[in-house]
């Protein structure tokens, strides 16, 4: 409710912003999920420019889709020749995107030309940044094979079916080799051992470690291919390729339902191929997850938000995606960038303030800024008479961490609020609080998104914690500078402790890794004065995590106590 | 640019802690630019001798950043504004402590830095060096990439022989081979020639201690 409402005021300070925002969409590339951004954006009546690598559009994931792509494609593909607000533009690639969320500045090479163009969002979609190989490339003719060359020789029809797989006896899969569940996989896998049982005269076994059923039509799928005879095992984590002395390839794996390691021989082994990120030189700067595919493992960006506010992932560039949850992301993605350019976007940022005569240009905050707001800008000081450039801060992009004050060497960047509520995050206001604590005092720096909440929640539910506690609200626990931190044991305190949000779930990123690695530079200095490590802590904590809240301060209390 | 590093705090504090009024001197050039001697960390460390001299009453820290602690000007402007002051910590580099030790004569002058060498950032929070200084620059016959600084072993003919796998620095596997990075770049350029020509033992005296540049009216 409160956040609710502080977000309303706020927004009233951020309308106006959409007035000198561009209203065109910049979409790339025109694969199926491509082509559907495109349209669901023209149909709320902003301008689409669709970028395609390639000479005229395609998608070259027909394979391993549902059959309907190609039929899908065609529609989209007239539908995008007649409608007037969607510009392709082929054969050409994003170099890089400068600028900032409304008016992006996007490097563009178009055969041998490179332009700068302007955009107010960016959507990348598709699959043009990811491409499917077969795991086993060099087992040439020994009877393995991926799921599109299965698929090829299969046809659609038992007259197409090739005399490669009707001389099989037996065939085998394994959906997905990577172990992570991969639904599109796991559909093609279905459809195809389907067709050989309606087809094909072949036993067909499918070895599984999870199989996971919840996209539109797989669980129908499924039944089908039991009633068809097809036989699941499900295996425990690992299996290994096999052969005997005949030559025939195999496979052994442990049953778990049998609780036995079993062999099977087969004729065909078909392996589902792996999915690779194919991201060439990246421009964007908006950060990846352990795959290498965009956007970080961060449960704030899900589904399609990047780093940087504007610029979203649609489909197979966020991974291996099925049709499904494509379609989930075309519908978000056109959402946002619509949001975004009609001002419907309440954005609360950009109530940090670089204090112009003090930036050193040392560059630090650009360098940190997790959503890329930071840029060079002129002077601002009319008096200041050589052209000279210092760091500026852009409101449209920044997210009110505060990771840029908490870093910057020459203490030139601090909060400066518009309005009451983030009054409390500038350096006076957190040096006061600090200031105000007494030598019992257990000083909690909370991030306002988490441990925030989770200690209001205590409160809720009566929980009781200690009256030492002094709790101190930060935007994220990447704002707590190390000077808070040495001030508040100047005033004599038994400890401090910063509590966040848990990793891979930041609001801002990495605002948490940094506070972590803040925490261990801290504790070296305080080492070298006599004060023990076990003095400063730092937790991390979900917003609804009342109960452990409660628990990891009275143990750090317990702790600095004795 | 200079990058310095900060001393523990041990050592720091046994220089000072007999001394009760002390001015903690940053710099707001090179160092602050290297988070070593800034204002932030004039703050942390100013905060820290409060904390380990909290039993001292008498203790008095104050804290002042010049432009740049390298300048006899700013350094004696400071001085006609500081009061009483029983000594200086100074955070600029090795260069900004002798110049406030040249003005402030009658108090002890302390340096909190150790001053490491001339580098550029790689990335956030990462410094390489890049120059040894050495009075007479030879990367014109190296691709723009320092031998004597950037060579483990400082070879003007590289490389040396022991180059591992993967162009690593014989004498440290973390670190690339300069000499490898200097073909490359000359192979980029087509300037391989340059590899073949010897050169001859290097002057390491182009410039006696200490230098002195004397520059005329330009
Ligand atoms: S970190 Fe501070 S000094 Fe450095 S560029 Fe940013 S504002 Fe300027
Ligand atoms: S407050 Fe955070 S988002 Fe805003 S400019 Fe600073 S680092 Fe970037
Ligand atoms: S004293 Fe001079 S040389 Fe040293 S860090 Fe400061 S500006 Fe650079
Ligand atoms: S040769 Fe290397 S050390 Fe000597 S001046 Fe040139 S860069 Fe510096």
């Amino acid at each position: 409710m409160k956040k609710t409402r502080e977000k309303t005021e706020l927004s009233e300070l951020t309308t106006g912003e959409k007035d000198n925002f561009v209203k065109n969409v910049l979409v790339t590339a025109s694969s199926v999920s491509g082509m559907k951004t495109a349209l669901e954006i023209s149909r709320l009546g902003l301008k689409i420019t669709l970028l395609e690598k390639e000479t005229e559009l395609q998608d070259n994931h027909a394979d391993i889709v549902d059959q309907g792509t190609v039929e899908i494609r065609n529609s989209l593909l007239q539908k995008i020749e007649k409608d007037k607000n969607i510009n392709v533009v082929s054969p050409a690639s994003i170099i890089k995107i400068e600028g900032t969320a409304g008016n992006f500045s996007v490097k563009i090479k178009k055969d041998n030309d490179v332009f700068f163009q302007k955009y107010g969002a960016v959507v990348i979609a598709g699959q043009n940044l990811t491409e499917t190989v077969p795991v086993f490339l060099n087992f040439h003719n020994t009877g393995i094979m991926s799921q599109q060359k299965l698929g090829r020789l299969l046809g659609d029809s038992p007259h197409t079916v090739s005399p490669v797989i009707r001389k099989a006896k037996t065939i085998a899969f394994v959906f997905n080799d990577s172990g992570e569940n991969s639904r599109k996989l796991t559909m093609s896998g279905l459809k195809y051992t389907c067709l050989l049982k309606k087809n094909t005269n072949c036993e067909v076994y499918v070895f599984i470690s999870h199989l996971i059923v919840d996209s539109g039509g797989m669980e129908k799928l499924y039944r089908e291919a039991r009633v068809l005879g097809v036989i699941f095992i499900k295996y425990n984590e690992n299996y290994k390729i096999i052969s005997n002395k005949n030559g025939s390839i195999g496979i052994a794996a442990k049953d778990i339902f049998l609780d036995a390691d079993i062999e099977l021989f087969c004729d065909i082994l078909v392996i589902g191929e792996k999915f690779i990120p194919c991201i060439q030189e990246d421009g964007l700067k908006t950060g990846y997850d352990t795959e290498g595919f965009y956007q970080d493992a961060n449960v704030y960006l899900y589904p399609v938000s990047s780093r940087r506010r504007g610029i979203y992932f649609v489909g197979e560039c966020r991974g291996d995606q099925d049709m499904m949850r494509t379609n989930v992301d075309v519908l978000n993605a056109a959402l946002n960038s619509y949001e975004l350019l009609s001002g419907f976007d309440i954005h609360s940022g950009g109530n940090v303030k670089v204090e112009s005569e003090k930036c050193k240009v040392c560059l630090t905050c650009i360098r940190v800024c997790p959503h890329q707001a930071i840029r060079l800008v002129p002077f601002s000081d009319p008096a200041q008479q050589e052209a000279k450039n210092v760091a500026g801060i852009f409101p449209e992009a920044c997210y009110d961490c505060g990771a840029c004050s908490a870093m910057c060497p020459a203490k030139a960047i601090d909060f400066e609020f518009k309005r009451a509520p983030l009054n409390e995050y500038s350096d006076e206001q957190i040096l006061k609080e600090i200031e105000c604590l007494k030598q019992d005092d257990l000083p909690v720096f909370c991030c306002a998104e988490s441990a925030f909440l989770a200690a209001e929640r205590a409160v809720e539910i009566n929980l009781y914690y200690s009256p030492r506690v002094k709790i101190i609200r930060v935007p994220c626990i990447g704002r707590v500078d190390l000077i808070h931190l040495f001030k508040a044991f100047e005033q004599k305190v038994p400890g401090v402790l910063l509590a966040g949000c848990p990793e891979q779930a930041c609001t801002h990123l990495e605002g948490n890794i940094r506070a972590k690695d803040r925490v261990k530079y801290a504790r070296e200095l305080l080492k070298g004065m006599g004060i023990g490590e076990e003095r400063l802590g730092i937790v991390f904590i979900g917003p609804d995590m009342a109960h452990r809240f409660v628990r990891e301060i009275s143990e750090m209390l317990e702790r600095c106590s004795t | 640019m200079i990058v310095a590093e900060r001393k523990p705090f041990e050592e720091i504090w046994n220089m000072i802690s007999h001394y009760n009024r002390i001015l903690v001197l940053g710099c707001g050039t090179c160092v602050t630019i290297c988070w070593a001697g800034g204002e932030k960390e004039v703050g942390i460390l100013a905060s820290q001798l409060k904390i380990a001299g909290e039993k001292n009453n008498e203790l008095i820290i104050t804290e002042s950043v010049p432009e740049r602690q390298c300048e006899i000007e700013m350094i004696q402007e400071l001085k006609d504004k500081e009061g009483n002051i029983d000594a200086i910590l100074s955070m600029g580099c090795g260069a900004g402590v002798q110049t406030v030790a040249g003005i402030f004569t009658d108090i002890p002058v302390f340096p909190a830095l150790n001053t490491t060498f001339l580098g550029m950032p790689e990335a956030e929070g990462l410094w390489v060096e890049m120059c040894s200084a050495c009075g007479d620059c030879y990367l014109a016959y190296t691709g723009g990439i320092c031998p004597v600084t950037r060579c483990g072993k400082g070879l003007l003919n590289g490389p040396c022989g022991g180059t591992r796998k993967g162009g690593k620095c014989e004498i440290d596997p973390e670190k690339d081979c300069a000499w490898v990075l200097i073909y490359r770049r000359l192979e980029k350029l087509s300037m391989l020639d340059l590899m073949e020509q010897y050169r001859e033992p290097k002057n390491y005296r182009a410039v006696k201690r200490p230098g002195i540049i004397r520059a005329t009216a330009r």
